[in-house]
Formats: C-alpha cells, sequence, structure tokens
C-alpha cells in the first residue's frame, strides 16, 4: 500500500444527527489538502475522526495501509497523524523551546535528539528571539506558529491543521502561507488544512475536499471548486459575493465553529 | 548553539544551589544553638520535607490531587520498622508475627529502602488503574486509598499491632540523617521536574488533549511518577519511624495528609523551591502558633479554650492562599529563575511588525 492517509466511508452520529455521512479523503505525503464547507458542515468532526478523539460510527482511517481507526490519539499520533486544535492548546507554563522539543519526545525520540530538532525548527522558522518565552506569554499568532513547530518536531508524516490562520491579521496570514507552503518538501509531511480564509486556501491547497451537512459535495482543484455551482451555492457564494472583503478579514471566524471541540475524555 | 543551552542549565540550576543553601543554613544553625526541642523540630521539619517532595513530583508535575501519599509515608513506615526491629524486641512489641518475618533483622539503611520499595510496588499495583482518572474522580480515589491502607494498617495486627502503638525500634534517624536525605530529594525532585518524564508529565498538567495528541503516553508517566512518589514518601515514613521510634496508625492519617497538603499549596505545588519554602513556612507557623496555643492555655489571659487553634488558623491559611493565590507562593517559575517574559515577547512581536512593515 502506498504511503496515504485514507479515510473511507466515515459515518459520525451525535444523538441523532448525523455529523458525518458517507465521507472518504485521502492524503498524501507530499500533498497539501483543503477541507472546506460552512460552519457545521463536519470539518473539525472529520479531523476528530482522523486523529482519534472521535471513534467513527461507520468507515475506517488507515495510515499507509494499516487500520488504525480504534488506536487512541497517542497511538495515531505515534503513527504519524497529529493535528493542531481550532483553539491552540500549548503546554502554558513551558517555553517555546520546551513545547517544541516536547513533540520529539512525544514521539519517543532521546532528549538530546529532541533538543536538536527543536533547536532546528525553531532556527528554521526564525523565531530565535522566542526560544525561552514562556508560551502563555506569546501572541495569538505566535501560538499558532509554535503549535505548528510542536507537531512537526514529532515527525509527522501526516499533519492536520484545524484552522491554522483564525485570528491572524493579514499579515500573519501571509507569513504563515509562505511557511506552510514549503511543509510537504521539506518536512515529507502531507497537510490537512481547515480554513476559512479562501484567500489563503485556495493559494496553498494542491486540492480541496468541500463538505456540508456532513457530505462531502466536491474534490478537486482550486480552479475546478471556484467553478463548481454546488459548491458556489452551499459555501462560496455568501464570501464570493463578499469578494476580497473575505480574504481581508479571516479574523471573522465563526463563534459557532467552536461546538465541534474535542469531546473531552480522560 | 552550545552558549545558550549552556546559559540555560546554569540558570535553571541556580534555584536549586540557592534553596539547597537556605536548608544547609539552617541545619548548621540548629546544631551550632544545640537546643533539643529547635533540634527536634527541624528534624521533623526535614522529614516532612522529603514526605511533600515525595508528593510534588506526583501531584505538582502531574496536576492531580492526592490524598494517599500519607498512606504510603505509613507503608514505609510500618514496612522498614518490620526489618529493622530487633529480633529480640520482635517478639514483645509483635507477637502475632508470621515466622517467617520474625527472625528478620537489618539495618536502617537496607531496612528503610526495602519500605520505600514496598511503598513503590503497592502504588504501581494499585496505581495502574488510578492514573486513567482525572479531576475530582481521582482526587475521590485517592482518598479512598488512603482510607483503604489507614484501615488495613490499624487492622493487620500481626505486621502492625493494630491500632495499639508499635514500639521497640532502635533509633537511627537524628538531624543530619534527616538533613542530608531531604538534601539528596531536593536534588532528586528538581532533576526529576526537568527530565523527560518530568516534561512530558508537566504537558500532560497543562493540557492533557495536546499531550495525548503529540504521542504522549499520559497514564504511564502518570503511573511511573506515582510510583516513584511513594518510594520517596515510603523514605520518609521510614525516617520518621526511627525517629519517632513508637507510633500508631493514625499517624499517618487526616492530620498529618492536612500538614503535608497545607505546606504543598502554600508553598506551590508546580516548583520545587515552592515546596520547599511551603514545608518552611508551615513548619514556622505551626510551631509558633503552637507555642501561642501552650502559653494562652496555660495563662488562661484569653476567656476561652485556645486548644485547636493552631489546626483553626492553619486551615484559615490555607483558605486564604487557595483564594488568592491557588498556585501557591511560587507559582510556574522557580524561585531565583525568573525570566522577563512578558517583556520579551512584547519586544520581538514589536520588533516583528516593524520587519514586517
Amino acid at each position: 500500500m502506498s504511503e496515504r492517509l485514507a479515510a473511507d466511508g466515515i459515518v459520525m452520529n451525535f444523538a441523532g444527527l448525523r455529523a458525518l455521512d458517507q465521507v472518504s479523503l485521502s492524503l498524501g505525503r507530499h500533498e497539501i489538502v483543503g477541507l472546506i464547507g460552512p460552519n457545521g458542515s463536519g470539518k473539525t468532526t472529520l479531523v476528530n475522526v482522523l486523529a482519534g478523539a472521535l471513534k467513527p460510527n461507520a468507515g475506517s482511517v488507515r495510515i499507509d495501509g494499516e487500520d488504525v481507526t480504534a488506536f487512541p490519539p497517542r497511538r495515531i499520533a505515534r503513527h504519524g497523524l497529529v493535528r493542531t486544535f481550532q483553539t491552540v492548546r500549548l503546554f502554558g507554563t513551558m517555553s517555546v523551546f520546551e513545547n517544541v522539543q516536547l513533540g520529539a519526545l512525544g514521539a519517543g525520540l532521546r532528549r538530546s535528539k529532541a533538543t536538536t530538532i527543536a533547536n532546528e525548527l525553531i532556527e528554521l522558522f526564525e523565531i530565535e528571539d522566542l526560544r525561552d518565552v514562556s508560551s502563555d506569554a506569546l501572541s495569538y499568532g505566535q501560538k499558532r506558529i509554535v503549535e505548528i513547530l510542536r507537531s512537526l518536531a514529532t515527525g509527522c508524516k501526516y499533519l492536520l491543521l484545524d484552522e491554522p490562520a483564525a485570528g491572524l491579521n493579514e499579515e500573519e496570514s501571509e507569513h504563515l502561507l509562505g511557511q506552510l507552503t514549503s511543509i510537504p518538501e521539506k518536512f515529507g509531511c502531507g497537510l490537512l488544512i481547515i480554513d476559512h480564509d479562501m484567500n489563503l486556501i485556495m493559494r496553498l491547497c494542491h486540492r480541496l475536499h468541500v463538505l456540508n451537512q456532513g457530505k462531502t459535495i466536491a474534490e478537486g482543484t482550486a480552479d475546478e471548486i471556484r467553478a463548481n455551482p454546488t459548491v458556489v451555492e452551499a459555501y462560496l457564494g455568501s464570501q464570493a459575493t463578499a469578494g476580497a472583503d473575505a480574504a481581508a478579514n479571516p479574523t471573522a471566524a465563526n463563534p459557532t465553529a467552536a461546538n465541534h471541540t474535542v469531546t473531552e475524555r480522560s | 548553539m552550545k552558549m545558550p543551552s549552556f546559559a540555560v542549565t546554569g540558570r535553571k540550576l541556580l534555584p536549586l544551589i540557592g534553596i539547597i543553601v537556605v536548608f544547609g543554613v539552617i541545619a548548621v544553625i540548629t546544631t551550632i544553638l544545640g537546643i533539643p526541642l529547635l533540634d527536634r523540630i527541624m528534624t521533623i521539619m526535614f522529614i516532612n520535607l522529603i514526605m511533600v517532595l515525595g508528593l510534588q513530583m506526583f501531584m505538582g508535575n502531574s496536576g492531580l490531587l492526592s490524598f494517599a501519599h500519607v498512606g504510603f509515608m505509613g507503608i514505609g513506615a510500618y514496612a522498614s520498622a518490620l526489618f529493622s526491629i530487633p529480633v529480640a524486641a520482635k517478639a514483645m512489641s509483635l507477637p502475632a508475627l508470621y515466622p517467617a518475618l520474625a527472625g528478620i533483622e537489618m539495618g536502617f539503611f537496607p531496612a528503610m529502602m526495602c519500605g520505600a520499595l514496598i511503598a513503590a510496588a503497592f502504588a504501581a499495583i494499585v496505581g495502574y488503574p488510578l492514573m486513567r482518572l482525572s479531576d475530582t474522580a481521582s482526587a475521590i480515589a485517592s482518598f479512598a486509598l488512603l482510607v483503604i491502607v489507614h484501615v488495613v494498617l490499624s487492622q493487620w495486627s500481626a505486621i502492625t499491632n493494630g491500632p495499639r502503638t508499635l514500639f521497640g525500634l532502635l533509633k537511627y534517624t537524628d538531624l543530619w540523617t534527616a538533613v542530608t536525605w531531604a538534601l539528596i530529594i531536593l536534588v532528586v525532585a528538581f532533576l526529576f521536574k526537568e527530565s523527560s518524564l518530568g516534561m512530558k508529565l508537566r504537558a500532560s498538567r497543562d493540557n492533557v488533549h495536546a499531550a495525548s495528541a503529540i504521542g504522549i503516553n499520559v497514564v504511564r508517566a502518570r503511573w511511573l511518577a506515582f510510583t516513584i512518589s511513594a518510594f520517596v514518601c515510603g523514605m520518609s515514613g521510614a525516617l520518621w519511624a526511627h525517629f519517632i521510634t513508637s507510633f500508631q496508625p493514625g499517624a499517618f492519617y487526616m492530620t498529618q495528609t492536612f500538614i503535608v497538603l497545607t505546606m504543598l499549596i502554600v508553598g506551590g505545588p508546580r516548583t520545587v523551591t515552592g515546596t520547599a519554602i511551603g514545608v518552611l513556612l508551615v513548619t514556622i507557623a505551626t510551631e509558633g502558633l503552637r507555642a501561642m496555643e501552650n502559653s494562652f492555655s496555660v495563662s488562661g489571659v484569653l476567656p476561652f479554650e485556645t486548644v485547636g487553634m493552631t489546626e483553626i488558623l492553619l486551615a484559615i491559611l490555607l483558605i486564604f492562599m487557595l483564594a488568592f493565590r491557588p498556585g501557591g507562593l511560587v507559582q510556574t517559575i522557580e524561585l531565583g529563575a525568573r525570566r522577563r517574559v512578558r517583556a520579551a515577547a512584547i519586544d520581538t512581536s514589536e520588533a516583528e511588525l516593524s520587519r514586517k512593515a
């Protein structure tokens, strides 16, 4: 089996509500795939299923051919699939360096190796000046970057980013775009990105996957999706009329999207 | 790259060295003064320091409240006594003791290690299922564990002499035994916190979902810490038992749990320096209040009974700490290692903005 993250026929029900209905998605190690759709369409639920935080009612998740559907999040991470959170989750009492280092330690690497990896990533993303700053003291945009670095430090093969540009201003969003673009080739790590910033998504992603009310309504390149009448009606329409507004104001990240954060589990 | 990492190490060690010096000086002054009462108070303080550091290793790093650890102290005390009481004395102090155990007599150090190992083994066995719990459930479960340990210690007459006093222990622990072990455990607790295991544990405390999402086995990390901390608490029990030399199961129950938790919470469970300062301050407060309580009740200047005033005032102190500074006196950055966190972050974000502009 080729090296792919593959979800097949995922069905997820929440107390009578079908949040995901027969969703299939695949992600290669050198790809950037965008997962878009209106609020409540099941994007975060799909990420939670892929990362093991939710167990689907039907369907399977495979990493490089191995069925990981029943694995807890920790084991899925060890198999090379790591996710970030819609609301950034850093280790607040620890420094930026320690946060990134913990990514490598979480993957089971030795302390010295983890130190090297953390230093390299911090240098590569040019945040040396934040190295010893407590992660609680960072700006929102900085926290997002640190969360991504922490994930990359695990050496993951597939990285799921849940709204990485939410809460960033245009400058920061542009900066993030540049850094994300290079991740697949530099790290051999495929990206699945949820975001409402269509400007970012359209420029960044090789392929797009569009969800609406738990169903896949379209898949294809940015141009194909933009030209797809179903997608325009269900999702892009409102933004298309708003035009540049949507791109210029990514911070208008929907409050309703919060209803799909990770189900609290211990 | 070499320079900054060395600087971090140096800066991180500074608080540890500072606290060792402070406690070393206290021990030297106590020795020079040579007052028996002070000697006794300080010896118990150093033993409590070991106990509270043991608790801190688990509770401070994992963020899980534990009431069970005084139970491990009790197991360490009774188990070490079982190995160290001279064979001749055992016939008197534990007449119903199993023959297999009646012939054992060890020196203090091996007996202490055996006691600590038994406490750790017990924690390892009961801890594995418990470490899956979080928050309220884990706190209540640990409390139930303390009750179970207490009931067993007070009912298993063959090896504990039941609720009656166990006697016949030789006095091995003196001020400097306690000081030496306390300073060793200070270093151990500090290194533990900075170790990979300690970091993973602190990560799970800060955000358990994020810790799992990067592959950390939270249950395993908690379980290892629980076992190691039970070992340290068992050691403190052995040291205490061989200082007091005769005691009852009640010594390892509510009163001691309350004192130990107050020390940890007042000082700051997330830092080793905070923990040590908490032990020092609560000892001073307790002993000061007790002296006042005694002189009040003897002189009768107050128109009411003052018995129990110490405990009430300590409880009020604890409530005030929880209300106004719940993270303890020394919260997350070790005393003496304060970074100019906020300033640095603001500087850089401004620098970044100007660079981009």
